[in-house]
């Protein structure tokens, strides 16, 4: 291999994804290469760090009320779980703010060959919920437009189910 | 001891002003103070049910576009108010809906990414009481829609974010 590996590649190498072959001639060219065997020893660096981190302990109630809000977030028209009044989801947001920080992490520190045009950030979080006395509220997502719609209805409606993104119930 | 009952005097007169000011931070915004952000709420009133939905002509293009996308199933979009109301961070605004009810909106920065606003919003009753209470991470320009359900209607309002003095982003 005379031409560098892409830096997904060497990724791949450093986290031991690639067959007996590839890693190989990876191997090979890194011993040739000085930029590519700095960036492989800084990928590697890197992914020591992050296993280093400390795993929070999450109850599995606590991952079943996160997975709802990624749910809302990723299956357009889908049936997204009705939130209780007045109850907070705090974790979903820490742990939201955990990856965000953890990505961003990830981001400043990998080391990049070349400089890449930053893709607009078009995002939208609900970071927590909460409906009045006699009123439930969801959240839900549309990709055909790429909309978040929060609805809140009152208990006792039975209109509500009519009016959901794609048919859907919320 | 004269010098010092004109100084207290002047102090409490100074503390007296400030007071009558309203509260800080929070509150009102001062006047004259430079607008941070340009919230902008686009409140509809949807009704009926049809397969082929009837717009306001009146509706705001990026709007209605997306608010096909949503597929709601209601029968006639009809525009009740597009308002913008420029403000700072930390200050409520507040936006009409129908039958005396509002939709009040407190953004704050978010510190880890610039190009996001935090919005918290309110929707209150005609008793100011909530009915609905959300804080928002969002893109500036990016609009997400809040929908109160009253039987068969629906107000939906548009909601989005700009800095303030900035132009508007390219379609």
């Amino acid at each position: 291999m005379n031409r560098c590996p892409p830096e997904e590649r060497l990724g791949a190498y450093a986290d031991g994804e690639l067959d007996a072959a590839e890693a190989a001639a990876v191997e090979a060219h890194l011993a040739a290469c000085d930029a590519c065997a700095r960036e492989a020893a800084a990928i590697r660096a890197l992914d020591r760090l992050v296993a280093e981190l400390p795993t929070p302990a999450v109850s599995p109630a606590e991952w079943r009320s996160a997975w709802a809000g990624i749910a809302a977030r990723i299956a357009p028209g889908h049936r997204v779980a009705q939130r209780s009044p007045w109850r907070r989801v705090a974790v979903f947001a820490a742990a939201a703010a955990a990856c965000v920080a953890i990505a961003g992490g990830v981001v400043a520190l990998r080391p990049r060959p070349a400089a890449r045009p930053a893709e607009p950030a078009r995002e939208c979080i609900v970071e927590d919920i909460e409906a009045g006395a006699g009123f439930a509220a969801s959240v839900s997502y549309s990709a055909d437009s790429d909309v978040t719609l929060i609805t809140v209805c009152p208990v006792s409606s039975s209109e509500a189910p009519a009016h959901a993104p794609n048919g859907s119930a919320l | 001891m004269r010098r010092t009952a004109v100084l207290s005097r002047v102090a409490a007169v100074c503390f007296a002003g400030l007071a009558a000011c309203g509260p800080v931070g929070g509150g009102e915004s001062e006047p004259g103070s430079k607008p941070e952000i340009e919230l902008h709420v686009v409140v509809i009133e949807a009704t009926g049910r049809a397969a082929g939905p009837e717009f306001d002509p009146r509706t705001p293009r990026d709007i209605r576009k997306q608010l096909e996308g949503l597929n709601l199933a209601y029968a006639k979009y009809t525009l009740v108010s597009d308002e913008r109301k420029a403000t700072r961070f930390g200050t409520e605004a507040l936006f009409a809906l129908p039958e005396k009810e509002s939709l009040a909106i407190r953004p704050s920065a978010d510190e880890a990414r610039p190009d996001r606003v935090r919005l918290g919003c309110r929707v209150l009753d005609e008793g100011r009481k909530p009915i609905l209470v959300s804080p928002m991470r969002v893109s500036y320009d990016k609009t997400f829609f809040l929908q109160r359900l009253k039987g068969a209607t629906g107000i939906l309002m548009g909601v989005s974010a700009r800095k303030a003095g900035e132009a508007p982003p390219k379609p």
